[in-house]
């Protein structure tokens, strides 16, 4: 093996080990050099690679939706409170039996997805929105606000449209839930959060804001607004 | 009774399995996508559709490879979604800014700040090297590359972040230039 040799294979393992590549580096001084200098350089990528997680530095930015409501809720969320819960915690309570019920389904779903609170005036894309209502086989008419995030979300084993419109008091979460079906309206309360669930056809469709927003006429506004055939 | 212990029995199995994977989860999706909440994302979709095909894993000793090719292609799927959003090229300077920082080391910024400035197709290879410790054959087989290709696209990585780090006089003490 040659200098040209040892350092192409180097550069693309500095820690390739085989006899030729070895008796290389013991003989030469330069390519030696040339190696632990890589080497260094890979201690150093992997410092860099090792992004602390957002739980680690963010959870404490945010409160949880409801602490005392649920045990497995992690006291502190934060923009990763999507990929903790969903990791650690999320996919522990939606894989632990039972299922949990419809109302704490979806106030556990408000610690997901935080990235998706947020005041704006931009429309999620066209195609991104499409993409989402064709999952859930819904129909929105054009009155329906706003639409700043759309996501098909996981709720109960159902996929379901995870919409965020834009309300008085900011985002207000929308969970279109065709498979999901209640008798009557739910509320729902939790940490600085309100909403309520609504029957709508043989479905259901959860709206839920920051505490005082004016959730009345959205409600009727949305529930006027989806269009879906069972 | 029996069928839902077992169904619980292989609900535990799972999460137990990808909790000890969920670091390196997050970190694969987040030097993917280069962005927080995508990662975020990424992760959760890859941990639905994992936990739909883990039936599938016949070996769990296999479960790192799985996991990383499933979120693989959850993020691909969320990137043909979000791809307006993902490939804005003035948002990178605001994402990159976002993530400095935090290490509070001058010199691991730099070199994070290089790495996220490398190509896509460099940079995914050297994530699944030195951070997850993939071998060359195993880095080819999660991205359907041949061997040479990858180990071309290291060496071309590595020489990029070294130039990178000279420009910016951070060259390592040991010195030894190629």
């Amino acid at each position: 093996m040659n200098c040209l040799e040892y350092r192409q294979i180097c550069g693309a393992e500095p820690n390739h080990r085989d006899a030729a590549f070895a008796e290389h580096e013991a003989q030469c001084s330069g390519c030696r050099a040339y190696a632990n200098e890589l080497r260094e350089l890979d201690g150093r990528i992997r410092q860099a690679l090792m992004i602390e997680l957002p739980g680690q530095t963010e959870a404490a930015q945010e409160q949880t939706m409801a602490p005392a409501r649920r045990s497995w809720q992690p006291a502190r969320l934060g923009l990763a409170a999507s990929f903790l819960a969903a990791v650690g915690l999320g996919v522990g309570v939606w894989l632990s039996a039972p299922p949990p019920a419809l109302a704490e389904a979806v106030t556990g779903h408000l610690s997901h997805e935080r990235h998706a609170w947020q005041t704006t005036d931009n429309p999620v894309a066209r195609d991104v929105l499409d993409a989402v209502l064709k999952d859930g086989d819904i129909e929105v008419r054009q009155n329906f606000g706003l639409i700043s995030y759309a996501r098909t979300c996981n709720i109960r084993g159902h996929d379901v449209p995870h919409l965020m419109i834009q309300g008085e008091r900011g985002p207000v979460m929308l969970l279109i839930m065709r498979e999901e079906k209640i008798d009557q309206a739910i509320p729902l309360r939790a940490d600085g959060y309100e909403g309520l669930i609504l029957p709508v056809g043989d479905g259901s469709i959860a709206v839920v804001g920051r505490e005082g927003e004016a959730l009345e006429p959205l409600t009727e506004q949305i529930t006027q607004s989806v269009d879906w055939s069972f | 009774m029996n069928e839902t212990e077992s169904e619980l029995a292989r609900r535990r199995r799972f999460e137990a399995l990808t909790r000890a994977h969920r670091d390196d989860l997050y970190r694969y999706a987040f030097w993917l996508a280069r962005d927080h909440a995508v990662a975020d994302d990424a992760v959760q979709e890859c941990l639905l559709r994992a936990w739909k095909a883990f039936a599938s894993l016949e070996d769990e000793s296999r479960a790192k490879p799985w996991l990383m090719t499933i979120l693989r292609r959850e993020h691909a799927r969320l990137y043909e979604r979000k791809r307006p959003d993902m490939v804005a090229m003035q948002d990178l300077s605001q994402r990159e800014n976002a993530m400095l920082g935090s290490q509070h080391n001058t010199d691991i910024d730099d070199l994070r700040a290089a790495i996220f400035r490398l190509d896509d197709s460099y940079r995914e290879p050297l994530v699944l090297q030195v951070l997850m410790g993939y071998s060359t054959t195993q880095i080819a087989e999660q991205m359907n590359l041949q061997q040479n290709a990858v180990l071309t696209r290291l060496f071309r990585a590595r020489k990029q972040l070294k130039l990178a780090l000279e420009r910016r006089g951070l060259r390592g003490n040991d010195g030894g230039a190629a």
